[in-house]
């Protein structure tokens, strides 16, 4: 069974600024968990559309529920591969991205569509699908849930990390006020609580059976 | 990461007849996968960027500035993929996109 995810996104730049952003975006003041970056294949097709994969190494923490179905010393990075073609012509980008460690616990695909906004020709419309699927018995979708939690919240940060690119391409000082770096903490700091606390409570619900 | 600017590209961003100045740098770079590859990427980052920006989005396809710079990178980076044992080999271009449901 696999989780399908859609959305829709925005940005205020030309299609082009986009495109030439796209290679540019790491690193970003969002883009912390990504840790390395590489092109490892590239061609210009005979139709004229640039092909390229990218293989990136992003940090990959799973929850501490998660944990003990885990192997003991599971690699705590992921390898990721984005598969890309721009094609100049039809002013399109389509990227598919997916990771290629730890598949089996649990898939991430990811398309994304970028065209001219069709109300605004100088912005650019993103169409965003995701493909969530687990294989582990039992826990499947507990985990594509999971998954599906986290995939939303990265869309915000990749959409984030893109303006910050744009705005500083574009002479701008991106806006990173100290205010917005306090309230992300918080955030993050209360969602860890609320995992350490859901850890507790399934332990002792598990103790009350014993 | 490492800092970027170098006098090559200060000099660009002066001059008057390119138009690199309006996709502009971004400060800092991406590490490689391969610890001894950042140099050679970063070469080609900047070259491939500058590519695409001022030729291939203007439709102009005259030769391939960044060809070398691209053969040494990779001659790394692939060299690296392959000590690493990243699981790489066969992996079809827009891979594992066939036919989903949607939801």
């Amino acid at each position: 069974m696999v989780k399908y995810y859609c959305c829709a996104g925005l940005l205020k730049s030309t299609w082009d600024q986009v495109c030439i952003a796209f290679w540019q975006r790491y690193p970003n003041p969002y883009s912390n968990h990504v840790l390395t970056e590489d092109i490892i294949f590239r061609e210009v097709t005979p139709a004229n559309c640039l092909i390229s994969r990218r293989l990136l190494t992003k940090t990959s923490r799973a929850p501490r529920w998660m944990e003990r179905y885990l192997p003991k010393h599971m690699a705590s990075s992921a390898y990721i591969i984005e598969d890309s073609v721009v094609d100049p012509q039809k002013r399109t980008m389509t990227t598919l991205t997916w990771n290629i460690s730890h598949a089996r616990l649990m898939s991430v695909e990811e398309r994304c569509q970028y065209r001219i906004n069709p109300e605004n020709g100088s912005w650019t419309e993103i169409k965003r699908e995701a493909w969530i699927s687990s294989n582990v018995y039992g826990l499947t979708r507990a985990i594509q849930e999971f998954g599906l939690a986290r995939f939303k919240t990265s869309v915000t940060k990749t959409m984030k990390g893109f303006e910050y690119v744009l705005a500083k391409m574009q002479g701008e000082t991106p806006s990173r006020t100290l205010a917005e770096t306090a309230t992300e903490r918080a955030r993050e700091t209360a969602l860890a609580a609320k995992e350490k606390a859901k850890d507790l409570a399934s332990h002792a619900q598990k103790k009350q059976y014993v | 990461m490492l800092t970027t600017a170098t006098a090559a590209e200060n000099s660009l961003k002066n001059h008057p007849n390119l138009d690199y100045t309006s996709f502009v740098r971004i400060q800092a770079i991406m590490n490689s996968v391969g610890e001894a590859c950042t140099d050679l990427k970063r070469e080609y980052d900047q070259c491939f960027n500058r590519w695409f920006a001022e030729k291939f989005l203007k439709g102009d396809r005259n030769g391939d500035p960044c060809m070398e710079t691209f053969r040494l990178y990779q001659r790394c980076v692939q060299k690296a993929i392959k000590e690493k044992e990243i699981p790489i080999d066969g992996v079809e271009f827009m891979g594992p996109n066939k036919e989903k449901p949607e939801s």
